[in-house]
């Protein structure tokens, strides 16, 4: 994986070891960004457009209660301090604490009945298909999909999430990751030559590339690749590229508009998702703005044990994604970008119906809100009812594995026919209601 | 949304000439100020709370805080009216919320006997004396529900105050400086929509009525003037700035105050109004700002956003609580 932004080089999970793998007949080993570039080169791929995805991860299980599942007419207990409201489509409530957003429900859907078994914090089971081939939907769908010119097609903002990435396909379907985009602090500034800088001293910096890639290959270095490799030229200079540093450069957005996007690190990961997209990433991957060391920070793994009750949720959690998701909907509209770009939002389970003893919520994974917009999913509705007090399904259950092969269905790819999905995702059931009209 | 300002002029012009009539007028010499806050500056996992002097015009400088704990947060101060006594939020990690207090002369803390129920408690809002504490408490078993609580260091008795309380969520307790008045935010029934303000009056155990002040949206985050006149507080209203903005109103003209120049697209939060109602604290989360949510002073006087240099970190700066120096 290249970081930037911190000027330093991590590793993933499995970096160093080599994998051979076919994949629908294509094979990849050990690949870096250049690798990748090559056998795109060799494929023809490189022409049309699929539809694109920012993908938002709220670590640590959000509240379907505090966010799109309010349940105002339950006892005291469980339904908390905040009320509903109602949005712009009637009939519809969703928590008070999302009142910017609800003026734009008209262009989102919700699932208020995604469901699963596994309480626990690994985002594995939702950002990757298969427990025993972990590999990131993000890698999946840039790996198999069209590329739309020589941009990263795989991006995340924020920190790591540990064991989220290439996997299987390998590392060169890491993805870029940026991990602090707020406020002009994301110009790929390791990348980049500032002014007065030597240029030997830039090129030093682009040694920096050749570390990491070497160090992927690991103990099994091929030698196949080299300074000389056109593919490599081409990766460092995708990287480099004014176009590309552009995309990441949010000082050229109006500060009005960087403003309703919200003065921190989830609301200008959320603008720059809109810039990425807009350039040619097919997807890019939010990481809700988490330190790696400091997930009690904003972490929306509310129990009440890190700061009291749903305070958090009151003042720092729910009043971020407010404000981003609403502007970045309007945004992706007003550019004619909503139709062709899906946005989702989950995280790794739902919460309990009572308060507990802190004033917190714990992990319930039998239901969760899902946040969808776009790329022809259904807008203005909500799909499945949980029970009164919202801890179980009461209508149209969304189990794990039918919203993974809805998910990518609504990207273009159809699992019951596409051979190559098969290594990385389940068999499941599509849900018609989200794919109908996409 | 209307993507253009949504700043409700008609409002803004209504209220101004009201607010010309209720705003202090500016001193020849500006009180000094004392503030304290809450802050993430040196550790991203515990927030601990720091004290700010400021002239009252635009300099400043920091002034301590108090002893941190390994795995401890702290938050939500409030001052007494001497600036000695600073009562906090505490919570160590995998215990629930206390109430503590700290000596700001003695640079310690102090017991507060029989208050700690052992569950959680937060939010506590001091009288000017330093005798009085009020706060949100979570007791279980217990009544349902946020409740409101208010704990006298002189007796060492929790008080459950009489007809304040409900079956819903009474929480975010105010209390003006003499004690009297409590102002604090319910979910109960019956109120003009989502969470409303209500005022209890300690002296008559009753409710006292705020006319024109609760909307069909949520208010919150109540601050009382040292003599209970003026409230400030948090709603998320349609003619408001964008998301959550700050409110002044007065009880004695039933009405909301301009606040020229305070709002913005960002979430207001967490005001806390100066004794005199002079000053307003607040947390707003902005571009031009250090980073993440900061505490912004505005001067009522001047309606004006004072500088404060040194006050706000590139972190998360939140649960301002000011205090004139006499």
């Amino acid at each position: 994986m290249l970081e930037l932004g911190r000027g330093e080089i991590r590793t993933c999970q499995g970096l160093s070891r080599r994998r051979l793998l076919t994949v629908g007949g294509l094979g990849v080993m050990g690949l870096t960004l250049a690798d990748a570039l090559r056998v795109e080169a060799a494929s023809g791929a490189g022409s049309g457009r699929q539809k694109s995805c920012i993908f938002v991860w709220l670590d640590g299980g959000p509240s379907q209660y505090e966010t799109f599942d309010p349940k105002p007419e339950a006892p005291v207990e469980v339904r908390g301090p905040y009320g509903a409201i109602e949005t712009n489509v009637s009939g519809i409530r969703i928590s008070e604490l999302l009142p910017t957003l609800a003026r734009q429900m008209d262009k989102f859907t919700v699932v208020r009945t995604f469901t699963h078994g596994l309480d626990r914090h690994s985002p594995l089971h939702v950002m990757t298909a298969k427990s025993d081939n972990p590999t990131a939907f993000g890698a999946v769908a840039t790996a198999l999909g069209e590329r739309s010119g020589s941009f990263p097609p795989y991006v995340r903002l924020g920190s790591t999430i540990k064991g989220v990435g290439g996997g299987a396909l390998g590392a060169a379907y890491n993805p870029v990751t940026v991990e602090d985009p707020y406020a002009g602090k994301a110009v790929i500034p390791d990348y980049e030559r500032p002014a007065g800088v030597a240029e030997g001293r830039f090129d030093r910096r682009r040694s920096l590339l050749e570390q990491v890639d070497q160090f992927r290959r690991g103990a099994d270095a091929d030698a196949s690749l080299s300074s000389q490799d056109a593919s490599y030229r081409k990766a460092m200079g995708l990287l480099t590229s004014s176009e590309v540093r552009s995309a990441f450069d949010l000082s050229r957005e109006a500060p009005e508009l960087r403003a309703r996007y919200g003065a921190n690190k989830f609301g200008q990961s959320c603008l720059m998702a809109r810039r990425l997209v807009e350039a040619g990433s097919r997807f890019v991957e939010i990481k809700w703005f988490g330190d790696v060391d400091s997930s009690a920070y904003d972490s929306w793994d509310v129990h009440g044990a890190d700061l009291p009750g749903l305070s958090r949720l009151e003042h720092q959690l729910c009043p971020r994604l407010d404000m981003a998701f609403a502007a970045l909907l309007r945004d992706l509209h007003d550019r004619g970008l909503l139709e062709s770009t899906l946005v989702v939002a989950l995280g790794e389970f739902g919460r309990t119906a009572k308060i507990n003893a802190m004033g917190g919520r714990d992990h319930w994974p039998a239901a969760q809100s899902v946040f969808l917009a776009g790329a022809g999913t259904p807008a203005g509705t909500v799909i499945g009812s949980t029970d009164a007090e919202g801890a179980y399904p009461s209508s149209r259950p969304v189990p794990l594995n039918d919203f993974i092969v809805t998910f990518f269905r609504i990207l273009g790819f159809n699992a019951n026919v596409d051979d190559r999905l098969r290594a990385f995702i389940p068999s499941g059931e599509l849900v018609d209601e989200l794919v109908s009209t996409a | 949304m209307n993507w253009s300002p949504r700043r409700s002029t008609a409002l803004a012009a209504a209220l101004g000439c009201l607010a010309l009539l209720t705003a202090p007028a500016p001193a020849q010499q500006a009180p000094k100020l004392l503030l304290a806050l809450s802050s993430y500056r040196e550790d991203l996992g515990y927030p601990r709370i720091y004290f700010y002097r400021h002239d009252g015009v635009g300099a400043g400088t920091p002034e301590g805080r108090i002893e941190p704990g390994t795995t401890r947060s702290d938050h939500r101060p409030t001052l007494s009216g001497n600036g000695r006594y600073c009562a906090t939020t505490q919570e160590v990690v995998g215990k629930v919320s206390q109430i503590a207090l700290w000596d700001r002369e003695e640079k310690k803390p102090l017991e507060l006997p029989l208050l700690s129920a052992g569950t959680l408690d937060l939010g506590p809002s001091m009288s000017a004396d330093g005798r009085l504490l009020a706060f949100s408490t979570w007791r279980r078993p217990g009544p349902a529900g946020w409740n409101v609580m208010v704990y006298d260091r002189a007796t060492k008795q929790v008080e459950y105050p009489e007809g304040l309380n409900s079956e819903a969520d009474d929480r975010m307790p105010a209390l003006s400086a003499d004690g009297r008045w409590l102002a604090f935010s319910s979910t109960r029934p019956g109120g003009a929509g989502g969470a409303d303000l209500y005022l209890y009056d300690r002296t008559t155990r009753m409710l006292a009525p705020l006319s024109g002040l609760n909307g069909a949206t949520s208010e919150v985050e109540p601050s009382l003037s040292g003599d209970g006149r003026l409230i400030a507080f948090a709603a998320v209203r349609p003619e408001g700035a964008g998301q959550l903005d700050i409110y002044l109103y007065d009880r004695a003209a039933q009405k909301l105050l301009s606040l020229p120049g305070l709002n913005s697209l960002a979430p207001e939060q967490a005001p806390a109004l100066s004794a005199d109602g002079r000053f307003l604290a607040f947390v707003s989360e902005r571009l031009d700002g250090t980073g993440h949510r900061d505490v912004y002073l505005y001067d009522r006087s001047t309606a004006r956003l004072l500088p404060t240099p040194g006050l706000n970190s590139a972190r998360d700066d939140v649960d301002p609580a000011i205090l004139v120096l006499e």
